[in-house]
């Protein structure tokens, strides 16, 4: 009975509970339901009253229900973990919320008020969400106790004596004594978002919302809203086994058979999940019904190429780290000799993981294969249904560009994957990286299927220069090179200890002064390649094509409408692409260099600081120092108007400018810790090291 | 990230939105069709006038301004050219504040010298008409004169006459004893426009014969005639009499003035005495 002493809890965390469950479950809701009914209440509409009187009714049974919410939360939360009072408290409260969203969601008076005003939402199915949703809880609340429980035992002097296993393999892994409560519910909550909560709230959303907006007398209209909320019922049914196997997977340690067992079994649910989903609920005639000719098949049978690598994952990480498991579980693992200091080391694939390569080129499947193909299916069909001969025009180069993206996708998802494979720092994943960007490269240059997507959109009278956009995004595919270069360059010592070869130790300072922060070996590449590719992007590659696309739509306006003098705006806009490349080099020399030194330096700082003022002055440049000026003919007057915004502009460079004081704040911040780290990055994740693969030294 | 440097991104952050904030509902206000407007009324309801040689236009402009701050120094201005790039005019009204959200008047007040306009100029606008080239231009500042602006149209007009229809019916003319002297009377009209009303047009001139000048003409002409006009050239009683009594080829030079334009018209009829 010690559980239920009130001298186990703490107030404050009980408190906590108590006042944001307060808020959730009875101030906010009281709040809306009173602003609806206020709002009603001039209205005078017999359906409008029955409405109110709804809502009001409604809010009438809100403090019942959450009362016990309220105190059962608090008393949940009071009691410390691993106590059974905070076990049953918890359980209890879940009962609670699941009698609260029953009031709500399947009492007469909510749906007697949306019934008032016409609506129909599916409150049986947010019921069925919200009971999921308890179930995590409750599965939450029972792994919090079996994780702690032995420590509260502990610490009010009960002695508890670890439970031994003779190691086994087999069908003894399936034992639920070997797995963790705590995975198996951060496992099954990522399940039931993903696969429960997010679709089957959009679709059934989509379905309520296109209820509203659109004329319901249109039956191919209905039929296709009504198929939506099927297929938001059956999301949410098909997530329930998904879950559990969800939890099941996660529950069991990584290595065992009962994980992959699991975990192949969560993948070809996915593929049943899918298949009920797309196929079953009748989606393709539907949508064909409302003039979409869209190919669901061939998405679905895209989406079972992720669904095979999510499966594979399974297979692969049984692969890596079986011998892993079997060592932590006190099993005797042989384990073969690899020499470290071989030549070929870099590209010894048993350094690799098979888990982390198909990660990877599941990764890659998804960016170059499966969305490309999903919109180049889809998009073909939106413009077929607008029976506009240019937009028809289009139907068969997007047709074409599927092909493109299978055939070119294929070789960057194989090299997406051995890149995967391949530990950080070694030469096979850079090598492999690189082939993987020229990949990319030769996929992005067969996409304009040799000038005829450029020569289509020419014929539907918009002249745009496909060759420049399709060099800046190349520019942009070759930085992922530099950055797999910079990963190489940070990772490689990392990547030699752990395959144990010899490395050369760090020579530490004897003193350190400010300007020896400036030194190379307190930097991180990657950090900063990240930073510069950021700024490739954000002041290169998307303002360029921007202003692209401007300059062409510039020209038809010139052309169509003889506004000869609308060559200035375009001029103008050649002049910033030229503002453009000559800051991009000295913009990214700075932002790589401030991202490169770490927090808490003066280096970081200075560069910092030096970003600010080119920013500054790159916003001035750009918007050519706020000047504009145009000069037109209208109906043979000339009309000219200047503008002078530079007082705007330098408003903005002063903000810009003032981002310096952000990166001061963060030197005196982090400067303390990052002596005291040994000069290391405060914020960097410390992995524990661990062997590759077991190692034996040569 | 800490609390240091996160509570001043926070504020860097909130501080951003704030000035894009105030930016993009300035610019939109303003931007907004119907959030600025000109009332300028017909050119009936122009106050035009002389006051000596200075012809003073005052038009009773009224600005709106929608938008959610004042216009600063908004200032109206008017130039005009001889068609060649020769300035004859170039006027800024004062620079006044357009409060947001109303009417405000911005009269405009223009005065135009005319002994500044070349010569030529100023005959053909106002006996003839002539292709000048007219520039109107605004300006203001908006946003604490943060944002600046300038519009200019620029037009090429036709000006004038101010004076037209000058005709001296010759034709018509008669002789009139005028005490002991005898006056050859002329019939004589023209019209003007209406703001010209008040002012004085002179008539200088001579009528002659083929051997001698008959008469001196020095007359003026208060706008607008009200009927029944005439020019009366005096006559000698030597050159009376000969009109009395002789046809002749007469030739008529009038010199024709306002403020400081002239036309010249020379005019040739076959005179026929009167019956007795």
């Amino acid at each position: 009975m010690k559980d239920f002493e009130l001298a186990q809890g703490e107030m404050k965390a009980g408190l906590k509970t108590a006042i944001a469950s307060a808020l959730l479950f009875a101030v906010i809701p009281f709040f809306i339901l009173t602003f609806l009914t206020s709002m009603m209440s001039g209205v005078l509409s017999p359906d409008d009253r029955m409405f109110r009187e709804a809502l009001l009714q409604l809010r009438g049974i809100l403090l019942p229900f959450s009362i016990p919410v309220v105190v059962l939360g608090f008393f949940a939360s009071y009691y410390l973990k691993g106590t059974r009072s905070r076990l049953l408290f918890a359980c209890l409260s879940a009962l609670a919320i699941l009698a609260y969203a029953f009031a709500m969601f399947l009492g007469t008076d909510l749906r007697s008020a949306l019934q008032a005003i016409g609506v129909a939402l599916d409150l049986q199915l947010l019921f069925l969400l919200a009971l999921i949703g308890v179930a995590l809880l409750t599965l939450r609340y029972l792994g919090t106790y079996l994780r702690f429980r032995p420590e509260w035992l502990r610490s009010v002097g009960v002695e508890t004596s670890p439970i031994t296993r003779q190691p086994r393999v087999g069908m003894a892994e399936f034992d639920l004594a070997n797995g963790s409560f705590c995975r198996g519910n951060a496992s099954a909550k990522s399940a039931g978002i993903w696969f429960a909560v997010v679709p089957a709230l959009s679709l059934m959303l989509v379905a309520f919302f296109g209820s509203i907006i659109t004329d319901s007398t249109d039956p191919a209209l209905t039929s296709f809203l009504a198929v939506l909320g099927d297929m938001a019922w059956m999301a949410a049914l098909l997530s329930l086994p998904l879950i559990l196997l969800a939890w099941f997977r996660g529950f069991y340690p990584r290595g065992s058979l009962p994980r992959m067992t699991f975990g192949v079994a969560f993948a070809l649910l996915t593929a049943v999940y899918l298949y009920f989903l797309l196929i079953q609920t009748g989606l393709q005639a539907s949508l064909a019904d409302l003039g979409f000719v869209i190919d669901v098949e061939s998405i679905f049978l895209m989406l079972l190429l992720l669904v095979a690598f999510l499966l594979l994952k399974s297979v692969g990480e049984m692969a890596d780290e079986r011998k892993n498991w079997k060592r932590d579980v006190g099993l005797k693992v042989e384990s073969k000799t690899l020499d470290p200091d071989s030549r070929w080391a870099d590209l010894e694939p048993r350094y690799g993981k098979f888990e982390k390569g198909f990660k990877e080129g599941q990764r890659a499947l998804l960016c170059f294969i499966v969305l490309p193909v999903i919109v180049l299916t889809i998009l073909p069909a939106i413009l077929a249904s607008l029976h506009d001969p240019i937009a028809t025009s289009f139907v068969p180069i997007l047709q074409a560009m599927i092909g493109v993206a299978l055939l070119c996708g294929i070789p960057v998802v194989v090299l997406g994957f051995a890149k995967g494979c391949y530990p950080k720092g070694s030469g096979g994943r850079t090598m492999f990286a690189l082939l993987m960007m020229a990949f990319i490269g030769v996929y992005l240059f067969a996409l304009l299927l040799g000038g005829e997507l450029e020569a289509a959109i020419s014929a539907a009278g918009l002249p745009l220069d496909l060759d420049p956009i399709w060099g800046l995004l190349l520019v942009l595919v070759l930085f992922h090179g530099v950055m797999d270069l910079a990963e190489l360059a940070d990772y490689r010592r990392q990547w030699k200890v752990a395959i144990g070869r010899k490395v050369e130790p760090v020579q530490e300072e004897e003193s350190h002064g400010l300007m020896l922060d400036f030194r190379p070996r307190y930097g991180r590449y990657l950090v900063g390649a990240k930073g510069a590719k950021s700024a490739l992007k954000k002041y290169l590659i998307w303002p360029s094509i921007s202003i692209i696309v401007l300059i062409a739509v510039i020209q038809v306006l010139m052309d169509q409408f003889s506004l000869s003098q609308l060559s200035v705006i375009a001029d103008d806009l050649r002049s910033i692409t030229g503002v453009l490349l000559i800051f991009i080099i000295p913009v990214m020399v700075l932002t790589f260099l401030r991202g490169f030194y770490p927090k808490g330096s003066i280096s970081r700082l200075s560069f910092a600081w030096g970003l600010c003022a080119a920013l500054a002055f790159w916003l001035w440049s750009i918007t050519l120092a706020g000047k504009f000026a145009l000069d037109l003919e209208v109906q043979g007057a000339t009309v000219g108007v200047q503008l002078d915004l530079s007082g705007i502009i330098l408003i903005l460079m002063a903000l810009q400018l003032l981002w310096g004081l952000y990166y001061t704040a963060e030197f005196v911040s982090y400067r303390k810790d990052w002596i005291k780290n040994s000069y290391q990055p405060v914020d960097e994740r410390v992995k524990r090291p661990r062997p590759l693969k077991p190692v034996s030294k040569a | 990230m800490r609390a240091l440097p996160a509570a001043v991104k926070i504020s860097l952050i909130i501080v951003n939105l704030m000035v894009m904030l105030i930016l993009v509902l300035a610019a939109v206000s303003v931007a907004m069709p119907g959030n600025v407007g000109f009332d300028m009324p017909q050119e009936s309801d122009w106050n035009v006038g002389f006051s000596g040689n200075l012809l003073v236009i005052d038009v009773p402009l009224r600005v709106y301004n929608g938008g959610s701050f004042d216009f600063t120094d908004f200032k109206v201005g008017i130039a005009i050219d001889d068609g060649q790039g020769g300035h004859l005019v170039q006027q800024v009204t004062d620079p006044q504040n357009i409060k947001a959200g109303g009417w405000t008047d911005a009269p405009i007040h223009l005065t135009i010298d005319l002994d500044t306009v070349p010569q030529q100029t100023l005959n053909l606008i106002v006996f003839s008409n002539d292709t000048l080239g007219l520039h109107l231009s605004a300006s203001a500042g908006y946003l604490f004169s943060l944002a600046k602006g300038n519009i200019q149209i620029g037009q090429n007009v036709s000006f004038g006459p101010m004076v037209s229809g000058m005709y001296a019916d010759f034709n018509n003319s008669r002789l009139v004893p005028n005490g002991g002297q005898v006056d050859l009377v002329v019939p004589f009209w023209f019209s003007n426009q209406a703001f010209m009303d008040g002012q004085v047009l002179t008539v200088s001139g001579t009528l002659s014969n083929a051997t001698s000048t008959l008469s001196h003409l020095q007359q003026a002409f208060t706008l607008p005639l009200q009927g029944g006009n005439s020019l009366v050239f005096h006559l000698s009683n030597e050159a009376a009499l000969h009109l009395a009594t002789q046809p002749d080829h007469l030739t008529s030079d009038l010199n024709f003035d306002f403020h400081g334009a002239q036309l010249n018209q020379v005019v040739s009829f076959d005179w026929v005495p009167p019956t007795p």
